[in-house]
């Protein structure tokens, strides 16, 4: 039979494994939740910063960038330009511009026709719109930027 | 009388004068609240707002009006494309309307000075960059753009 | 029905909480008029009614609605509920040393001319909220706890509390009435009762014109104090008050006494006018003295034992704790109340010195000289530049005799209020708000050069249709050479931003009177 002696002893330690296994969950715990929280909020900003202006995604509003290239493909502009959408019309193919200008009287004031080829990319950046419409040809003259204010950039 | 009861008296008869033909009406929401006031105003000619009409929202702060402090003026958010102008606000950067305040301008003067605003923007303190960047790069863009917002916020009051 | 219990349970209320409330109370202890017994409880117009109620003050500052009678209700006396004004403290005041109270006798006051729950600051300042009567007691301790009974009649001097607000644990009260009558004064109300002093002016007669030449528009007599600031005295400046002007019809007493609060409360639904005179500080006592009006609208003041005195004109009124007499006061008297503690380094150590001035004598005298001052002020203006003299860009409300004007060096005036922070802002510059012409206020104001007046140039009178900026004045030049106003010489033109035009639609002047209590 144990002494009294070392029944407390062995009591001690038990009490305090039992304390020490409390400490060590709940230091686990913490542990886990902080990296859930960062983890989490990490996701957020990603996912934040691919769509800065929620906003202007619901119906996804459309930004297009006019190059010839970009006005042969597309068939019906009348169509394109019908939702929330804007053009924005490359100093070198102003003609085309003007052309479809005339051609889509009713929503001519979408049509934007610039002088000025840096003033393009002001304008996607003011204009924020969810989805870039842009030709293959012309991405090397974006600004490196341009991707944080818009959702999104189709090449066609 | 307070001071904004008396400029709301005079208002009537100064809206009335072909001077100020311009501004489709300034008046406070409600009667009784002279704090909260709209104002709807045709754009100044000779510019992209030329033909559209603008609406302003202000609100007086009916303790320090007009001595310590001027009254806060927004444009209806995303309507206005202005260098000088927050798209996503309609917050006004204006000097008239932060450190040149002073006590003898009126709701009329400041909204006369909006308007001259419109027409002749700061580039000095804009609060809209690529805005800013397109007026000074390219102004028949800028005409555009500015011709665009005020058409698609046209649509969508009707 | 004077010692008779109208509400037990009211009483008890008190009993029961009297230790802990009792000693809470150790300052103004606003107390309302006793509950009588049921058939003085009612408020409605019958001749029963108690007539001119007072305020039932809670400690929440919770009023009733005196228009709807309640008629004795048990929580009339306590001090939490709201519960219903109680009337009938008349009957029991019976060796009221402060002279009458309202409610001395057994007669049945007037009644109730209004609601007391009018709105506070209502500017048409009618009978509505008058007459008013506050109890403004003080708690005595007596260090002994015990049967308050007792103890009622160990206070001497001071009138037995009034029923229902029995004092607990040792502490009694010395009340002090505060009552506002309206412009007439309820008929059953007995006459003020006066105890003159004798070697000081007496009253004089006064006709019936003098009398209502006293009086304001309601009927009522006015008093103004101003704090009495002395800048230049080599001890403290005095302590600042901004200036407190009381209405009251004739034969109202106020109370003057230290604000503390319990008084706030009691007085925050009361209109400004009808207020006691009280100040924030400590030399003062809770109950220091009143004012009484007469019939005739003479202002008396009375010190009623307060432990540090009251002066009228350096002249002391009584000994410490000791009731004076009736001074009769005459414009432009300085009372001082109390004396300065430790030298009044704190502010609330210091004692108030005010200036009394009786039934709008500051008005009246301004006018003779400030008429003229107007009309020298309009000359001027046409006489330099041909246009009328504004109004006031800033309030645009018109410049009046009487006004405090800020006229500029650029000749623009504006009501000193309304430029007064634009001046501040930036003193010792001033930028004119209508022509942005700057100005140096602090620049020397002495020249001995005696050809200075051929300095000015002669403007030509410009055509109302101009805008103010194209004038410009000639700056006096000092011995240097140097203008003071450097950018108001006579070349410069100065910019600034569209200056509306000042037009005769903002001049509706619906105005009339400088508001006697701003």
């Amino acid at each position: 039979m144990r002494g009294d002696k070392e029944t407390t002893n062995w009591l001690n330690k038990s009490l305090m494994k039992q304390a020490r296994q409390k400490k060590l969950s709940i230091i686990a715990v913490g542990v886990l939740s902080t990296v859930a929280v960062t983890v989490g909020y990490l996701l957020y900003l990603y996912r934040g910063q691919r769509n800065p202006n929620i906003r202007d995604v619901k119906p996804k509003s459309k930004c297009y960038v006019l190059t010839q290239d970009l006005f042969d493909k597309i068939e019906n502009w009348q169509e394109e330009l019908s939702k929330d959408s804007v053009m924005l019309v490359l100093p070198e193919v102003a003609h085309l511009g003007n052309h479809l200008k005339l051609q889509l009287s009713s929503i001519e004031h979408k049509i934007v026709i610039f002088n000025n080829s840096s003033a393009v990319w002001s304008a996607v950046r003011h204009l924020k719109k969810y989805e870039l419409v842009i030709s293959r040809d012309k991405t090397s003259d974006m600004p490196v930027d341009l991707r944080r204010y818009v959702g999104q950039i189709s090449h066609i | 009388m307070s001071r904004i009861v008396k400029e709301y008296m005079g208002l009537q008869k100064r809206l009335q004068t072909p001077e100020f033909s311009w501004i489709s009406f300034l008046a406070p929401v409600d009667d009784d609240d002279l704090s909260e006031w709209v104002c709807r105003f045709q754009g100044p000619s000779e510019s992209p707002f030329e033909g559209f009409e603008l609406g302003l929202n202000i609100t007086i702060d009916l303790e320090k009006y007009p001595i310590s402090g001027g009254p806060r003026v927004l444009f209806e958010p995303r309507t206005v494309a202005h260098p000088n102008v927050k798209w996503d606000t309609g917050e006004i950067c204006l000097d008239l309307l932060k450190d040149a305040w002073t006590p003898i301008y009126t709701l009329l003067d400041v909204v006369g000075a909006i308007r001259d605003l419109l027409a002749d923007p700061g580039l000095d303190s804009p609060l809209d960059l690529d805005i800013a960047q397109i007026y000074d790069a390219d102004y028949e863009a800028y005409v555009q753009i500015v011709r665009y917002r005020l058409e698609e916020a046209r649509l969508a009051r009707v | 029905m004077v010692g008779n219990v109208g509400n037990d349970s009211g009483s008890s209320t008190i009993r029961r909480r009297g230790s802990g409330f009792g000693t809470i109370l150790s300052t103004f202890g606003i107390r309302q008029a006793a509950a009588t017994s049921g058939e003085n409880g009612t408020l409605s117009g019958d001749s029963n009614s108690n007539g001119a109620q007072p305020i039932d003050i809670t400690r929440n500052g919770m009023h009733t609605q005196m228009s709807n009678p309640v008629p004795n209700s048990p929580n009339g006396v306590s001090e939490s509920a709201p519960g219903a004004a109680v009337g009938g403290v008349s009957n029991m005041i019976t060796n009221n040393i402060l002279g009458t109270t309202p409610f001395d006798s057994s007669e049945q006051p007037s009644q109730l001319t209004g609601a007391l729950s009018a709105p506070v600051g209502d500017s048409a300042l009618t009978g509505n909220h008058l007459p008013i009567n506050l109890v403004l007691g003080q708690i005595e301790t007596n260090g002994n706890g015990g049967n308050n009974t007792n103890d009622i009649h160990h206070i001497p001097l001071t009138s037995p509390p009034i029923h229902g607000t029995i004092p607990q644990n040792g502490q009694a009260l010395k009340n002090v009435h505060h009552f506002i009558y309206p412009a007439v004064r309820p008929a059953s109300a007995p006459s003020l009762h006066l105890d003159f002093a004798p070697d000081w002016a007496q009253p004089e007669a006064a006709d019936d014109e003098t009398v209502r030449n006293r009086k304001d528009k309601n009927g009522l007599f006015t008093l103004r104090l101003t704090a009495f600031i002395d800048n230049s005295s080599a001890g403290n400046p005095g302590f600042y008050f901004d200036p407190i002007i009381r209405t009251a019809g004739p034969g109202s007493q106020l109370v003057i006494g230290r604000y503390t609060e319990k008084v706030r409360e009691a007085i925050s639904s009361i209109p400004e006018p009808f207020h006691p005179a009280v100040f924030k500080s400590k030399v003062v006592s809770r109950t220091h003295g009143v004012f009484k009006v007469d019939d005739n609208g003479n202002w008396f003041v009375k010190d009623v034992k307060s432990s540090s005195g009251t002066f009228l004109n350096h002249q002391r009124l009584s000994q410490p704790a000791t009731m004076s007499k009736d001074f009769l006061l005459k414009d432009g008297d300085i009372l001082q109340l109390g004396l300065d503690f430790r030298g009044g380094a704190e502010e609330i150590y210091r004692c108030v010195k005010m200036r009394v001035e009786l039934n709008k004598s500051w008005r009246r005298k301004a006018n003779a000289f400030n008429k003229e001052a107007i009309q020298k002020m309009k000359a001027l203006q046409k006489m330099t530049s041909g246009t009328e003299l504004e109004d006031c860009s800033i309030c645009l409300s018109k410049i009046k005799a009487c006004q405090a004007v800020f006229i500029a060096p650029c000749s623009h005036s504006w009501h000193f209020k309304c430029i007064r922070q634009l001046v501040s802002k930036t003193y010792p510059q001033f930028v004119c708000p209508n022509c942005r012409a700057v100005c140096d206020l602090e620049a020397d104001l002495d020249s001995d050069d005696e050809d200075e007046d051929e300095e000015f140039v002669d403007e030509d009178v410009y055509s109302p249709n101009e805008t103010l900026d194209t004038r410009s004045r000639l700056s006096p030049i000092n011995d240097e050479g140097t203008s003071f106003f450097p950018s108001m010489n006579r070349d410069s033109r100065i910019t600034h931003p569209p200056i509306p035009e000042q037009e005769d639609e903002y001049c509706n002047d619906v105005d009339g009177d400088i508001r006697m209590l701003n």
